[in-house]
Formats: structure tokens, sequence, C-alpha cells
């Protein structure tokens, strides 16, 4: 049986299944971590013969299923905290818009690329490790002592000290968190900026900063990055169709199909696992694609030429 | 042409899925033949389910004579991202520009390219890949020049886009001895693109080249294909909400059917 099947934009065919499969599989990351995938998904298209702009694009429109789709699953375990995902988006609008700027200002510096790539392998490598062991520590720590640690009362840092003095104290009820909206609307800008400048969603970041710097609980995080990815994803997608004519939607059907169900399966997986458990899990992937980076860095490419455009 | 003086010929063969684009029946020693003919609309299709085309070939060449079958697509620039090293480590280091080559460039000979002979001035394009891309960057010294040109050749023929395959032709002699016979299926790859392309039959003799025949090929969107592309290209604003709005409301209508079944 013929599973081929024809992308206009994309101007190639490829077969039905694997595509499916690609999308549940990157689903199901984003239900469970909270992060888009593009910096799977994107990769892999280009790996099936679909040209790096047009991958990147239709990626962003998939994402507004698999996280709508788990935005939704989180929403109804009450995971979900709308008025931080607002705040949080509202500096991500911000960043993004200065980060565009900084990168033309790097491009035309010159070897814009070359400190695009090292920031993004240092950033993954210390956010991957940091997390890896201090998850660990947490889940040994939680085998003498049986009280919940994500709850359990910290020593306050500098860090602490310093958010504790802001101004305009709000109460964010989901996260269970007091703190001053400065503090997630810079922490978005700062993702903003990031996201703009490597051209990924941030969800990899986002989430280290949710866990670490505002304190949220590790289950709340993952839906209301969701939330927040979706929104952000929306808006790609519209301005890369509008602008670029690079989205093709029947590429992004057949991958959302395959994202929205395995956003359910991811979701249900979190739902049973400790908070430590899934941060844990994502270290491991951050770590697995600061490697994945690292190489195709380090080792000759099969090809010297490429086309413009993707994530990498 | 050689087609003026010689040629012969015609009827139809239609096999289901295949396209006969030259039939050209021999008229084994007889006077001078007729005019080719063509038998079927050379219109190739791309609909929802298309994942490539083969194309038909069937023709008469005078006995003892080589073949090359080619398709070539419309001229085009390319701008590609060249990768180098900086500090050790690979990244893209810049643009190059490839003008005016062929989109595609399928070639399928008798027998090893080497030892086909040369081309006459009635061919528009040599047969090797040289031929074409020599010159296509411009200004450049020869060394890097070739080290690119390397390049391109490898990531057009990733794509299926660029091919040459020797030895693919096959010809079979025919009683008489004035005729052989071409009888021969092409694969246009999934990835070809709208546009008009050029399926040329050229013949060998004495390792001198001939154009016999030449006849374009029409490549088209069809169906949903062209429904989408249009959107795209002309309604960019439009086709951009709708896609967002079909994944939302796919995404929560999926999740709503998790939901319930979880729920029981």
């Amino acid at each position: 049986m013929n599973f081929s099947i024809y992308l206009p934009i994309a101007a190639t065919s490829a077969n039905l299944l694997p595509l499916l499969g690609l999308g549940g599989l990157v689903g199901f990351l984003s239900g469970l971590f909270g992060v888009g995938g593009g910096f799977l998904m994107t990769p892999l298209l280009i790996m099936f013969g679909i040209p790096p702009t047009v991958a990147a694009a239709t990626d962003s429109n998939q994402i507004v299923a698999a996280s709508a789709s788990g935005t939704f699953a989180h929403y109804r375990l009450g995971n979900v905290d709308f008025k931080m995902g607002l705040v949080l988006l509202a500096g991500g609008i911000l960043g993004g818009s200065l980060g565009v700027y900084l990168v033309r200002m790097l491009r035309s510096m010159g070897n814009a690329d070359f400190v695009i790539k090292i920031t993004y392998v240092a950033m993954l490598g210390i956010i991957g490790i940091y997390m890896f062991i201090e998850s660990l520590q947490n889940l040994k720590k939680a085998r003498f002592a049986s009280e919940d640690l994500d709850r359990s009362p910290r020593k306050p840092s500098f860090y602490s000290r310093l958010v504790a003095t802001l101004p305009f104290k709000v109460h964010f009820a989901k996260s269970g968190i007091r703190i001053s909206f400065l503090v997630p609307v810079f922490l978005g800008s700062l993702v903003g900026v990031l996201a703009a400048i490597m051209g990924v969603g941030g969800g990899f970041v986002m989430v280290p900063i949710m866990v670490y710097l505002l304190r949220m609980p590790m289950h709340v995080v993952v839906g209301t990055s969701l939330f927040q990815i979706f929104f952000t994803c929306v808006d790609v997608t519209i301005m890369q169709a509008h602008i670029n004519h690079t989205v093709d939607f029947i590429l992004a059907l057949i991958l959302l199909i395959g994202s929205s169900c395995g956003a359910q399966i991811g979701v249900r997986i979190s739902k049973r696992l400790k908070g430590d458990q899934i941060k844990i899990l994502l270290a491991i992937i951050i770590i697995l694609v600061m490697f994945q980076m690292l190489s195709g860095l380090v080792l000759t490419p099969n090809l010297l030429l490429s086309y413009r455009g993707g994530h990498s | 042409m050689r087609h003026s003086s010689r040629g012969g010929w015609c009827s139809a063969l239609s096999v289901p899925f295949f396209f006969s684009l030259l039939c050209i029946f021999p008229a084994y020693g007889s006077p001078p033949p007729a005019p080719v003919e063509i038998v079927q609309t050379r219109t190739i299709g791309i609909d929802g389910f298309f994942s490539g085309e083969k194309v038909r070939v069937k023709a008469a060449v005078p006995s003892g004579d080589q073949v090359a079958l080619r398709v070539v697509g419309p001229r085009e620039n390319v701008v590609l991202l060249r990768k180098g090293r900086v500090g050790g480590l690979w990244m893209n280091v810049g643009e190059v520009t490839f003008k005016e080559i062929p989109q595609v460039y399928l070639l399928w000979t008798s027998k090893a390219l080497s030892s086909l002979g040369t081309v006459d001035r009635s061919l528009s394009l040599g047969l090797d890949y040289q031929s074409f891309l020599s010159g296509a960057l411009g200004d450049q010294d020869r060394q890097e020049e070739a080290k690119l040109v390397h390049e391109f050749i490898k990531l057009k023929e990733a794509e299926k886009l660029y091919g040459i395959f020797e030895t693919a032709v096959p010809i079979k002699p025919q009683e008489g001895g004035t005729w052989d016979l071409v009888d021969t299926a092409v694969t246009l790859p999934s990835k070809i693109s709208p546009g008009t392309y050029v399926l040329e039959l050229i013949t060998f003799k004495d390792k001198n080249a001939e154009l016999l025949y030449s006849i374009p090929i029409q490549v088209h969107l069809v169906g949903i294909p062209a429904i989408v592309s249009y959107l795209a290209a002309r309604k960019g604003l439009l086709y951009g909400i709708l896609a967002v709005i079909i994944a939302t409301i796919s995404g929560l209508m999926i999740g709503i059917v998790f939901s319930s079944k979880g729920s029981h």
C-alpha cells in the first residue's frame, strides 16, 4: 500500500507513517516536559527532505496543536498558571522584538552564527548539567526523607533576597508564589531575546527559569510553559505564512495529528512522575541535544553547502 | 538535425501510470520515414499522492548508434549557505550563488559517458555536469570552484534532482539491421517543481552526438496541492490564520477525545 503524500509547499512527497510517528514522539516530549520540541522536529524534518525554511515554519504550526492539546490536558489537571503565563508572554514578546534587532547587529558584525551556536551549546550544557545534578541530589535525599522536597524551606540566596526587595508584588495563586511582576517580565524578556537569537521557541530555557528562578512547582511549570508556547507559535505561524509563505499545512496536519495524541500521552505519564523525575529526564534530553549540537560543530559535515533556514 | 533525414514511424502504446512520450517505430529498409509523431499528452499533474512519475520512452534509433536520454529543468539562480571552519568549529561562513543553472538535470545513457563522444553545437548543453556548472559561480579561483561545484552536485544528487545514470538505457537490435529499439522508463523525482522541462533523445555515432528529438514536459499542481499552494502564495495571511485555527481546534478536539476516554 502506498502511503506517500505530496507536500505542496515543501514541494516533495513523503511517507505518511514516519511523519505521524515523528509527530507523536515530539508531542509526547511536549506533554511530558512542556517544551515545544522544535529542537528535535526541525532537524528530523530536514532529514526527511523538507527544505529548512519550510521545516521550521511548519513545525511552529504543528506546535500550535500540540501545545493546545497539552495545555488543555494540563488545565484539566489544574496545572496551568494563566496569570503567570500571560506576564511571561508579555516579557517574551518584548524580548523577542529586542532579540530580532540584536541578531541584525550580530550579523552586521560578522560571525553571528559562531556566537549564537557557542552560546547555545554553552547554555544547554550549563542548564542540563545543573538540572541533572540538582534533581539527582533531590531524588537521593528523598530516599532518606519522605517529605516533599519541592516545598521544603530553602536557605535564602542572594537572588532570593534581591527579588524580595523588588516592588509591585503580585500573588500567583496557582504557582503558590508572591513575587514582583517585574521578575517574570524580565525573565520572559530574557527568554524572548534568546529565542529570537537562536531561532527556537525557548521552552528549554523557560522551563528551568520557571523552576529555579521563579520557584514554581514542576507540574505547574510544564502546563504554564505549554500555554505560553501556544501563543508564541500562533504568532510565528501567522508571520511565516504571511511574510515567507513557508507553512506547509498538509505536512503540519499530519504532524499535528501525531503530536496532539503524543502530547496527551506525555501529560498522562507526567502525572505519574515526581517533579524531580521529570526534571532529571528533561536534563538528560537537554544534555543529549547539547552533545548533538556540539558534534555538528566539531565533526566534518557530509555536505558543505546547504539551503537557508531552519534552526541550525 | 538528424530526424529530418531519418525517422519513421509511429503508433501509440499506452501503459497505465506510464507516459509514452516518444514512439518511434522502425520501418526496416524503407525509404526516409515520416516525421515523428507524439502520441500522448506531455503533462504531469502533481496530485495529493504524487511520489514521482515514470515517463516511458519508446524510440527507434539508427542501428549501431548509442543513446542518451535527459531531462533538463528551467534555469535559475541558486543561493546556498557555505560551511567552513571558524575556531575549529563548523558553521555557516557565507553564501554562494550558482547562476543560471538547471533546476533538474537527469541523464541516462546506453554506454559509459566517457565512451560516447563529443556533443555538437545543436545541443544547448554538454552532457556532463561540468558543461553547465563550470563558470556558474562567476569569478572564483579554479580550485575553489571545483570544490564548490563538487559539493553542489552532492547536494542536488541527494535530492535526486541531478543524476547521471550510465549504461541505463537498453538498446534492442531489430531484424533487418536498419533500426534498433530503445524502450525504457525514466523516473522524475518527487521533488520536481511545477514548470516546463525538456526531454531530449540524443544519439551518438562514431563519437559524434546529435539531438534526435526534444519535447517539452509540463509539470503542474492539481487538486488539493494546487489549492493549498495558491492560498499560501496569494492569501498568505488568511492561510496562516486558517492554519492556526485548524491546528488549535484539532489539538483541542484530540484533547477532549483523550480526556473523555480517560474519564471512563
